[in-house]
């Protein structure tokens, strides 16, 4: 909430809820909210590094390399979200694979568990992918429809009646995304009506659930996907590699978790499946060197932030916030701030959610001395800074020592 | 240079109108369409009263076309790059322009004429399979009223603008719907007229990538004009249910065009596989042959042409069409519509004023134009702006036109004030106020973010200065001081930006100092 005053400086009567003030400084909401990339919802417009994006998306296994907090699952989301951008065009499946919630037993899964695993991942990613594009079902035959329904079945969590009932309920897809595949919080669900008849549609396609090898099973998962429903190729988006344990150290006895996939990525790859694992850098050598070693062809990528290209995501977040009216907080600032966003990374290590967190902070103190004046000042660059630093402070001084 | 072997299916010079727009005058350019009509545009026979009210833009036509042989080239090697199939195609290109550079003419070029020569010219000496390109033209502004619809060219109308300034969604999808099924029609897939626009959606990237598939040898070329200042709200709609299917196929290439702030799509394929090219004013050679073309396609006889109109011509060496050249350079810019509009009302104003052939190049020599020309021409740039709003932008535009390096919003209250003559106080001029007029302009187009700063479209900033130069020269010097005196303030109040205000005041002192015949001082 931030009390306003009016133009002649006199306290307005009501306050404002923090999106109208931001409608206020001309931003269609607040760019900086959202540290958690799954959680926001404009994410995919907001992707600086064009070269990782290409990279990501391309038919080729791939290794991108990220420091934490580096962007490594906001470009996951970003690929999620624009390869399901149209309604039905020639895009990439992208199947999200998180590897840290995969249940610990001590040793990494074996070929079987994998398989199972990205089984269920896929299932869950279709069946949310489908419900917000059903158009994309209606038209395959009746054969890839029964196909479908038996993959959805067998991979499926749980049981996808229950599933098809939460759809018919809620009314809209969104409703599958928390249980099913966070990152598939997609735009543009279909009418009720349309959902209604995509529930029929899977609902009448038999009851059973398809069997046989797991190999045999997800490769028709993807000969479907790619045959019958009309997507280019499908990405492995490999993550949570370095959530497996919980200190730094440790992780890197989380590499072999990964061997076992790139096993099998030369095989993946003659039909139309890639790759894409997203690790930190301290996982780097362990998991080249054994690509090296097995001589495994897989292209790395790694996503470096500097001040500059920092600079550009914070702008291009104004850009998407203000509908290109503005690329910089310069538009909002008094004559004495220039390059504001510059001035802003320059002070702080360059890794993308400390700028964010920061920017927003600024920009929060403008908000709440908006009755000194309308624009961003050095003050509150100033004050954002310091706030950081004193925050970085504490938080070093909490850790315990080793 | 457009690889050999490539064949056009190219668009019939039979044209049709095929959408019928009720209130195509309110929005669309107005008047006759035809740029030889000279005589009866600019001169009011009877007194020989200079009058542009008129006049009309020039219909597009090939014969007139000059220039934009680089970006032709580029859109002419994407095409080869595509059917070479090599790895690194650029799959989207974007031409971006200021109000009257050409967008609209090189869009139309492109559909009817220079993508199917360019490829019919390559054809002897390549290597490379046999293509057909199937062009499309889709004009997110309607037509000029005599512009003679072609093949496979879909205007958006009017009657649409309307609908979807109003923000109604269903007539987004009503027109998407309508255009999808269109374009379905015309590559003979999707045969489903009743479908919604989500089925067509889906079905169309569907059955055009088996078509595809199916005919290795056809290229699709998507050209779309005047997307940036398309609704934002429709441009989504556009994207998702148009454009991102079409971009994520093998051998598609779309080519867009666009004034003012531009738009962020979502699609990758239309953010990765990019080309974006500034398009530039004329040069004088350029603007020379320009004006010529265009004098000599008024002395060709068509039957609604005056003896006067072929005088004109063929009274002009090529001497003093440069020198009518460089005068229009020096009022306009060199920005071709401008380049169109002030020759014609130049010449017809020395005309209506010595209309014996004799003397006509010493009087195109001497004569300087008249303000009311340089106004008519300002109104007609200016014509994008929805009437409502006119009037307050104009003063705006007015204030902030001597601004050539841009401004930012802190800085409008005193351009402002100085135009009115006051000072900058009061809730007219607080920076909430400011914002409103400044949404104003982007939302116009004409008024844009770029290095920092907005700038104003250049072309109409470009007439609008000299303008008011020549009308209010007074008033034209004390916007300059006051933009002396304020960047200079501010260089001394904030040292952390002195080097930025003072190039600035460095400036506007240089534009007085060569303001010959007027003395420079400043508070």
């Amino acid at each position: 909430m931030v009390t306003l005053v009016n133009d002649n400086g006199e306290p307005e009567k009501h306050t404002l809820e923090s999106a109208d003030w931001f409608r206020r400084i001309g931003l269609r909401f607040d760019p900086y909210v959202h540290l958690e990339a799954s959680s926001d919802p404009h994410l995919s417009e907001y992707t600086v590094d064009l070269e990782i994006f290409r990279v990501a998306l391309e038919n080729k296994p791939t290794i991108i390399i990220a420091p934490p907090g580096g962007g490594k699952t906001a470009m996951r989301v970003a690929v999620t979200r624009t390869s399901w951008f149209d309604i039905g065009g020639s895009y990439p499946f992208p199947l999200p694979y998180n590897l840290g919630i995969v249940p610990l037993t001590g040793k990494p899964p074996t070929a079987r568990e994998h398989l199972h695993l990205l089984l269920e991942a896929g299932a869950c990613a279709l069946l949310t992918g489908l419900a917000f594009r059903p158009e994309r079902l209606f038209r395959v035959s009746s054969t890839d429809i029964r196909t479908i329904t038996t993959i959805l079945r067998a991979g499926l969590p749980g049981p996808l009646d229950y599933y098809l009932a939460i759809l018919r309920e809620i009314g809209t897809p969104a409703g599958l995304t928390p249980l099913l595949e966070r990152t598939y919080a997609l735009t543009a669900p279909p009418p009720p009506d349309v959902l209604d008849r995509f529930c029929n549609t899977l609902a009448t396609s038999g009851t059973d659930a398809m069997r046989g090898r797991m190999e045999e099973v997800f490769q028709t998962f993807v000969e479907v996907v790619t045959d019958a429903l009309g997507f280019s190729h499908v990405l492995l988006l490999i993550d949570g590699l370095d959530a497996i344990y919980e200190n730094q150290e440790d992780s890197q006895h989380a590499a072999p978790w990964a061997f076992e996939l790139f096993d099998r990525s030369e095989t993946w790859a003659k039909s139309k499946t890639f790759i894409k694992l997203f690790i930190p850098d301290s996982l780097e050598s362990a998991i080249t060197e054994y690509l090296h070693h097995h001589a495994i062809s897989t292209q790395i990528a790694r996503i470096i932030w500097n001040h500059d290209l920092l600079v550009s995501m914070l702008r291009k977040r104004i850009s998407v916030a203000s509908e290109e009216r503005f690329e910089s907080l310069d538009a909002i600032s008094t004559p004495a701030l220039t390059n504001v966003e510059q001035q802003i990374v320059k002070n702080l290590p360059p890794l993308p959610r400390i700028a964010l967190q920061v920017t927003r902070k600024a920009i929060l103190h403008y908000a709440a001395r908006l009755n000194d004046g309308w624009q961003l000042d050095e003050e509150d660059i100033r004050y954002a800074i310091a706030w950081y630093h004193h925050y970085a402070t504490q938080r070093s001084l909490s850790l315990p020592s080793r | 240079m457009l690889s050999p072997g490539i064949t056009i299916t190219q668009p019939s010079a039979v044209y049709r109108c095929h959408r019928v727009d009720k209130n195509q005058h309110s929005l669309a350019w107005q008047g006759t369409g035809s740029m030889s009509r000279i005589s009866s545009m600019f001169v009011d026979q009877g007194n020989g009263r200079i009058s542009m009210t008129q006049t009309d833009p020039p219909v597009y036509r090939a014969d007139l076309f000059v220039n934009r042989e680089k970006e032709i080239e580029t859109v002419t090697k994407a095409l080869e790059n595509i059917a070479r199939g090599d790895a690194e195609q650029v799959r989207t290109i974007v031409f971006r322009g200021e109000r009257g550079l050409g967008k609209s003419w090189l869009a139309l070029h492109l559909h009817r004429s220079a993508i199917h020569r360019s490829a019919i010219k390559e054809k002897a000496s390549t290597r490379i399979p046999d293509y057909r390109i199937v062009s499309f033209l889709i004009s997110l502004t309607p037509p000029p009223k005599e512009l003679q619809v072609g093949e496979r060219e879909w205007y958006i109308t009017s009657n649409d603008i309307s609908q979807i300034e109003s923000g109604d969604e269903r007539h987004y999808e009503h027109l998407l719907q309508e255009l999808l099924a269109w374009i379905a029609k015309q590559l003979d897939i999707v045969r489903s007229p009743y479908a919604s626009l989500r089925d067509l959606s889906a079905w169309l990237a569907q059955d055009l990538r088996k078509k595809l598939e199916s005919e290795q040898d056809l290229i699709i070329c998507l050209i779309l004009d005047s997307v940036f200042e398309a609704n934002r709200g429709f441009l989504d709609y556009l994207e998702r249910y148009l454009l991102a299917a079409f971009a994520a196929l093998p051998r598609v290439l779309i080519i867009m065009t666009g004034r003012g702030r531009p738009y962020l799509w979502k699609s990758p394929y239309l953010r990765l596989e990019r080309e974006d090219q500034s398009l530039n004013p004329f040069s004088l050679e350029q603007v020379t042959k320009q004006i010529k073309k265009s004098l000599q396609k008024s002395s060709q006889g068509s039957p609604q042409e005056s003896p006067q109109d072929t005088l004109i011509a063929a009274n002009l060496s090529d001497e003093a069409i440069e020198q009518l050249a460089k005068k229009v350079i020096n009022l306009g810019g060199g920005y071709p519509l401008t380049n169109e509009l002030l020759a014609r009302a130049f010449v017809h104003q020395v005309l209506g004023r010595s209309p014996k052939s004799d003397d006509l190049e010493q009087a195109i020599n001497s004569a300087t134009i008249d303000d009311k020309v340089l106004e008519d021409v300002a109104s007609r740039l200016l014509e994008v702006i929805p009437a409502q709003w006119r009037d307050k932008l104009r003063e705006v535009l007015n204030a902030l036109c001597v601004l050539k390096d841009g401004f930012r919003e802190h800085e409008m209250p005193y351009f402002l004030a100085e135009l009115r003559n006051t000072k900058p106080e009061g809730p007219e001029y607080t920076i909430k106020a400011m914002r409103g007029l400044r949404d104003l302009l982007l939302e116009t187009n004409l008024g844009r973010w770029q290095d920092a700063r907005y700038v104003l479209d250049e072309a109409v900033r470009t007439v609008l200065e000299q303008l008011l130069k020549s009308q209010k020269r007074e008033v034209w010097r004390r916007l300059h001081e006051r933009a002396v005196n304020l960047y200079e303030d501010w260089a001394k109040r904030y040292p952390n930006s002195r080097q930025y205000f003072e190039q600035r005041a460095e400036y506007h002192r240089r534009v007085l100092a060569e303001d010959v015949g007027h003395s420079v001082s400043f508070a």
